[in-house]
């Protein structure tokens, strides 16, 4: 068998892996009751987002895990949380591998239709990140000649980042380049090398980089309407959505989640419960 | 010990854990693969075949995501933990068997027919003339193999293994200081690879000098 013959083999080992992969989609949905008689609730996160969800003193921390803790003391369950890397972890989530992933997403079209999202539980803007002082990036509105950073697709921040690229390269205006990320922290470091001018992400963990280091980074500014953030289950699990929901709303009008808003982005946020999903939402 | 060194040791004693039983069932694997390719069965040979090229045939990062995401389709739902150590050993287990494989061809077959000719029984000339050789001449690619598994279990991450890489990425997504903190691990993991070397060098020693090879 010749190389190629042989790589297409391959090829084909690897196209039919991800077809049973792709395959084994979860059939009945979970509710809470069975999360209740579980005893758990198994969450994956990416703990690599300060101040939404990260790692102190070996525990998962931040905003999310307060909003998790109120539910699974209302439930009296015990929130399982593991953190993995964003790239594999909504095929987990149609494994079962969990029943939630709280992670920081932006609840976007192409997301709604494939996923469960709850009701947000934060509002946000896409901002962007420079060097303090670096007089090269202006505004949002002019990337000419820029290497812009941003997560690996697909993430919420860098499809806004497309969109906006698109249009500005139809007004000549275009990006001389978009570089990716695996995380946050790569990005600053690269930010701070040098290698990229700026960075697209989320405004809120970008304002906590800022207030960390406020010698060395400044936000240029936002673009595109704020967005929400929610969590994500199976598309058959909507019954669990709902419980969540019902958490998350009782924590809002209760004031607590303003509460955990203002511990952790050092000001309050109004989050809708209605009119939130875009068309075709699960 | 401050909070980030606690982080890092802790990440480490995972990072240990995974390749001790990767290594350990890594090497009973290797044994069993590189016996059924010496079966007089065809379809145990095949069989043992097809298993090292598939694993030869993908990366580990592959491999670690099929048995976290697919096995639970055959009733086999591991932790992560767990399931990086599966994929562990199921990987250091083909590599080593064609260690196994080399290290056999490497014997004279003259020796074989001698002991044949002395009427020692197959069990004997496998346990006392075969196998003590293949021990020697498998320990310097050994070690390589282990040094790539105690590498190679950093992929664990994926799957939501805290080890000693995803500790510091975790570290480092709060204090923005990659620098010290990708040195650290570095040593850390130079650390464990020297150890292993020193082990593997004594136990060398001691067989060459116990051999007359």
């Amino acid at each position: 068998m010749g190389a190629w013959a042989k790589i297409r083999v391959q090829i084909a080992l690897g196209a039919g892996l991800v077809s049973m992969l792709m395959s084994a989609h979860a059939t009945a949905g979970v509710d809470v009751n069975q999360v209740k008689a579980k005893g758990k609730l198994a969450v994956a996160t990416e703990a690599l987002y300060e101040p939404f969800e990260f790692v102190k003193d070996g525990k998962i921390v931040g905003y999310g895990r307060d909003i998790l803790d109120e539910i699974g003391k209302d439930w009296n369950v015990k929130i399982e949380q593991a953190d993995l890397p964003f790239g594999g972890i909504l095929t987990g989530l149609l494994q079962k591998k969990y029943d939630l992933v709280a992670t920081t997403m932006i609840i976007n079209p192409e997301r709604v239709t494939k996923y469960a999202f709850t009701m947000p539980i934060a509002v946000t803007r896409v901002a962007a990140l420079k060097k303090k002082g670096d007089t090269k990036v202006k505004s949002l509105d002019d990337l000419t000649g820029l290497t812009v950073g941003a997560i690996v697709p697909p993430a919420g921040p860098t499809a806004v980042l497309e969109k906006l690229n698109a249009k500005l390269t139809e007004q000549g205006k275009g990006a001389a380049k978009i570089v990716h990320f695996q995380s946050d922290p790569d990005m600053v470091l690269a930010l701070a090398n040098g290698q990229i001018d700026v960075a697209i992400e989320n405004q809120l963990p970008l304002n906590t980089i800022v207030q960390k280091q406020p010698t060395k980074f400044e936000i240029v500014g936002t673009t595109g309407d704020p967005f929400f953030i929610g969590w994500a289950l199976r598309p058959d699990d909507t019954a669990l959505r709902d419980a969540i929901n019902a958490e998350i709303k009782r924590l809002r009008d209760s004031g607590l989640l303003a509460e955990f808003q203002k511990k952790w982005f050092g000001f309050t946020m109004t989050i809708p419960d209605s009119g939130y999903m875009p068309p075709g939402a699960i | 010990m401050s909070a980030e060194a606690q982080a890092l040791m802790h990440g480490a004693l995972f990072t240990l854990e995974a390749s001790v039983v990767g290594a350990v069932f890594g090497i009973m694997i290797a044994v069993m693969i590189a016996l059924l390719r010496q079966a007089a069965l065809a379809p145990a040979r095949w069989i043992a075949a097809a298993y090292v090229s598939f694993i030869r045939g993908t990366p580990l990062f592959v491999q670690i995501l099929v048995v976290y995401f697919l096995l639970p389709g055959v009733g086999l739902d591991l932790s992560p933990l767990q399931s990086g150590m599966v994929a562990l050993s199921l990987n250091s287990g083909a590599y080593i068997s064609e260690m196994i494989r080399g290290a056999l061809t490497a014997i004279p077959p003259g020796q074989v027919e001698a002991a044949q000719a002395l009427a020692i029984p197959r069990r004997w000339i496998w346990l006392r003339i075969i196998l003590p050789q293949v021990a020697v001449l498998i320990v310097p690619p050994l070690t390589v193999e282990l040094a790539a598994l105690i590498k190679g279990s950093a992929l664990l991450s994926v799957v939501g293994v805290v080890e000693l890489t995803r500790s510091a990425q975790q570290i480092i997504a709060v204090t923005f200081e990659p620098l010290g903190t990708w040195a650290k691990v570095a040593f850390l993991y130079f650390l464990m690879c020297f150890a292993l070397g020193q082990l593997t060098r004594q136990l060398q020693r001691l067989k060459t000098t116990g051999l007359a090879v």
